[in-house]
């Protein structure tokens, strides 16, 4: 299974995004990657797949199948209004494709869309939340400095007796995000593989790609992410799904 | 994009003997900012954006014809990331510690007007102010600014107006005139530039009112006329600080010279921010009102030798991190000041000048302003708690609560017995080997009441500070204060006091052991940073040495050790009350709460680089950007950072 990383972003201003607001066929200046565009997924009808194409070796691992430079990545991007997810092989591709590409040619530029965790997980352990949590990952924010941070994994983390006595002294960065709800009612078992992605406080989303099913979850949850009360307010149209 | 490290002068030679002749250029220092000087002169300084700037020489005299542009109080990094200008390089930025905190320059060309015109909307779709420029060969012409909304202070002037038609005692009168012109003034600027400001300034505003109104059932006059007077020499400063140099620029000069040209609205907006934050969290926690509820907790009260010694009491957590109430919290007006310093009251608040060019150097820190939050704080509590010796109830009440036999009914009276038996001891510390029978201690304890209020406030300011806003975290804390304490000159004699507080203070997380070895600890651990801290040099006093000098006596004196023991011994107790009454793990946990935080303790944003991320905490990332010697670049970075990169939807942020 492809394993993909990269960012939930936003425009601060509504607009949509069309394939060539993303593409960059030709290198801005010397040195500069280009970003083309391949062809679209049959997941959803804005999720597209293109081909970077990077002076620099973003992904020291796993470069043996593209000799460079140029070195070429596989990234992919959801258009949505406002709003965009950005996934890429790596993280560092994720940003050099924001930083080198796509800002190069989007004012206002885009931005990550910060997540205020605390009130994603909040709603998360309500029993009427689609999503639940699970994993969590926090760094302790209370006085004392013999402890440090703390790592939750389960079926359901925050229906445990160690997360409610204690959240209120992490900072909490990251977690894993998960299915409760099933045709609007809970499933009694828990799942054997119940994480549909990670997302980080930043807008970093990473998931597995396996099948369309697994597509159409990740995108599904992306939509519950965006649209809550934990993102923030200058990013246009709330309510609009990717 | 980045800051570039050196200040240039923006100077504007404004000949108010000669109605409309003025130049404008930018110097390279201050000192070439002099020559020309004339009575209307003003000047501020401001950096360049480093992959915008295209001035070389100096004195630049804005030859030929430009636009310029003065934009905010806006995040800079927004600004830089709206436009493909700026990516492209083809209009210059500089940065100022201002309201209006970006100054666009554009070389007058058809297509500039497009650009103007386009950055001018962005502005107002921010809630921002712009005053634009035509500047030929220097001079300046004042294009357009942005329009104000004078309906927007209505009411509130409306309320000031009431306020001072309200018949009032002739002693009154003068500080009331004051206060209500100066808070119109205040309201209005502020209803124009800043909208979080406007908003503080309201809650004061009704504050105020109300006891003023109340006064003569609550309050005397001489209180009410002290808080006016306290009140206006805030806000008297924080408005000419904050909202000079904005539009229109010409008319509002700054009083601090060097900023005359643009003001400090940035800095002032920085100071208001890390105070606000502090301020809404532990404000919210209504402490006193927490403490006063405690009169009606009477499970387990424990004795007085469960609230002096071991861990029994320690484990209590008495406090909940928010406390419902029914009283707005009222922000403090916050102001910078040579004379002040760091200092507070009631409802203000003041920072060092200096703190402008180095609020991010350890001996000029910003973060100091955390112990004058303290002070407010803890000092409302001992409002609550203090006997009150003016009064035969509150001397009858104190004298009760050092009988050797009483045990506190409630938990309110037991904090108020373990204060007392804090000033008894301190007292007692005080004459070592003077028999102090219990009749004598009841004869002495009105004086014992008033002359230790003082010293008790300062030993628990330290602990609360140390506890709540240095994580327990001694080297950090040593450091700090003694960076802070040595610069202020001449207070040799009172080293003993400061290394007093800092054992104190120090103790606060081991007050479980017992007294010889928390005091043996602190000692220790405060030589070692003492030392670590003149090895590293850089202080502009000798007093971290005087102090090591006093910590390393006690090592071969044993009747001088043993007295500072006694002292010891004796303001611990105020520390345990401290930690007892007055500490909450979770409310800690709130003041350093971080939407932010990241898996691990690398800093999200780097120093001088104009990024629009916000910044989750603002204690933590002053604690990340203390330096030895900052430039006043990297000092403003860090005041611009402060100012405009508050954490977006954070539960605990102020709304």
């Amino acid at each position: 299974m492809l394993r993909l990383s990269g960012f939930l972003l936003a425009s601060p201003e509504a607009r949509n995004f069309s394939r060539e607001d993303l593409e960059q066929r030709r290198p801005e200046s010397k040195g500069m990657p280009t970003l083309k565009y391949k062809n679209s997924t049959n997941t959803h009808a804005q999720w597209d797949e293109y081909e970077l194409f990077s002076q620099v070796q973003l992904n020291e691992d796993n470069d043996t199948e593209s000799r460079g430079p140029p070195y070429k990545y596989l990234v992919y991007l959801i258009r949505g209004r406002s709003k965009l997810v950005l996934l890429a092989e790596r993280r560092k591709v994720a940003e050099h494709v924001l930083n080198y590409v796509i800002n190069q040619n989007i004012f206002p530029n885009l931005r990550k869309i910060s997540i205020n965790m605390d009130l994603m997980i909040s709603r998360c352990s309500e029993k009427d939340c689609e999503f639940l949590i699970t994993s969590l990952h926090g760094r302790f924010a209370g006085s004392s400095r013999q402890l440090r941070s703390l790592s939750l994994y389960g079926d359901d983390v925050t229906s445990s007796g160690v997360y409610s006595n204690n959240a209120d002294l992490f900072n909490f960065y990251s977690c894993g995000v998960g299915r409760r709800l099933y045709d609007e009612i809970p499933r009694f078992t828990p799942m054997d593989d119940g994480e549909i992605l990670r997302v980080g406080n930043d807008g970093f989303v990473s998931f597995s790609l396996g099948d369309r099913k697994k597509a159409l979850q990740f995108i599904k949850a992306v939509n519950f992410i965006v649209n809550g009360k934990w993102i923030p307010g200058w990013i246009p149209g709330l309510e609009e799904s990717i | 994009m980045r800051l570039d490290s050196t200040a240039r002068f923006l100077t504007l030679h404004d000949d108010q003997f000669n109605a409309g002749q003025n130049s404008l250029s930018i110097s390279e220092d201050v000192a070439s900012a002099l020559t020309g000087w004339t009575a209307g002169t003003r000047v501020s300084p401001i950096w360049a954006v480093k992959e915008l700037t295209k001035v070389s020489s100096f004195p630049h005299q804005f030859s030929g014809s430009q636009d310029v542009l003065f934009i905010g109080p806006v995040q800079p990094g927004l600004l830089l990331s709206a436009f493909r200008e700026f990516n492209d390089r083809s209009l210059e930025v500089w940065i100022t510690a201002g309201s209006l905190n970006c100054i666009v320059i554009a070389p007058t060309k058809s297509r500039s007007e497009a650009v103007i015109r386009k950055l001018k909307a962005w502005t107002i779709g921010q809630g921002c102010v712009f005053e634009h420029w035509k500047v030929v060969d220097g001079s300046v012409a004042v294009v357009d600014r942005s329009a104000t909304d004078p309906s927007r202070a209505q009411l509130d002037l409306d309320l000031l107006s009431t306020l001072a038609r309200q018949p009032a005692s002739q002693a009154l009168i003068p500080a009331l005139q004051e206060y209500t012109t100066l808070m119109a003034s205040a309201l209005t600027r502020s209803a124009y530039v800043s909208s979080d400001d406007f908003a503080d300034l309201r809650s004061v505003a009704k504050h105020t009112d109300k006891i003023i109104r109340a006064q003569p059932a609550v309050l005397t006059i001489l209180d009410v006329q002290s808080r006016l007077m306290s009140l206006n020499a805030a806000l008297s400063r924080f408005t000419s600080q904050a909202f000079s140099g904005i539009p229109p620029i010409l008319q509002t000069e700054c009083h601090f010279w060097i900023h005359s040209l643009l003001g400090t609205g940035t800095a002032n907006l920085a100071l208001t921010q890390l105070t606000r934050w502090i301020g809404s969290i532990l404000g919210e926690a209504r402490l006193r009102e927490q403490i006063s509820a405690l009169k009606d907790n009477t499970s387990n009260v424990p004795s007085l030798r469960v609230l002096t010694e071991g861990q029994e009491a320690l484990k209590n957590t008495l406090l909940q991190a928010s406390y419902p109430g029914t009283e707005a919290v009222v922000p403090l007006i916050t102001y910078f000041s040579g004379r002040d310093g760091f200092s507070s009251h009631l409802q203000t608040l003041s920072a060092p000048l200096n703190t402008l060019a180095e609020c991010n150097s350890w001996r000029s820190s910003l973060l100091t302003v955390t112990h004058e939050i303290s002070h407010i704080f803890v000092q409302s509590v001992l409002a609550e708690i203090y006997p009150d010796a003016s009064t035969e109830a509150g001397l009858d009440y104190a004298k009760a609560l050092i009988n050797p036999g009483y045990q506190a009914p409630n938990w309110h009276a037991a904090g108020a017995q373990l204060l007392l038996e804090g000033l008894v001891s301190m007292e007692t510390a005080l004459r070592p080997g003077e028999d102090i029978s219990f009749d004598t201690l009841l004869q002495k304890l009105k004086i014992i009441i008033v002359s230790w209020r003082r010293e008790a406030q300062e030993i628990m300011v330290h602990a609360f500070d140390f506890l709540y806003f240095y994580s327990s975290d001694a080297d950090f804390y040593i450091k700090s204060i003694w960076n802070s304490w040595c610069t202020i000159p001449g207070i040799d004699e009172r080293v003993p006091e400061y290394v007093m507080r800092t054992l104190c203070a120090i103790s606060a997380p081991h007050l479980s052991l017992p007294l010889q070895t928390s005091f043996d600890s602190a000692r220790r651990e405060a030589t070692e940073a003492l030392k670590a801290l003149v090895a590293a040099g850089g202080l502009l006093t000798d007093y971290a040495t005087i102090a090591i000098e006093l910590l390393t006596k006690a090592n071969n004196d044993a009747s001088f050790a043993r007295k500072l023991r006694e002292e010891y011994g004796a303001r611990v107790y105020l520390v345990r009350l401290v930690s007892i009454f007055l500490f909450s793990e979770k409310l800690s946990a709130r003041l350093f709460s971080d939407p932010t935080v990241r898996s691990s303790q690398a800093q999200g944003i780097s120093p001088l680089v104009l990024d629009a991320r916000p910044i989750g905490n603002p204690l933590t990332f002053l604690r990340g950007n203390l330096k030895e010697n900052p430039s006043e670049a990297e000092s403003l970075w860090v005041l611009t950072t402060l100012a405009f990169g508050d954490s977006e939807g954070d539960k605990h942020a102020p709304a």
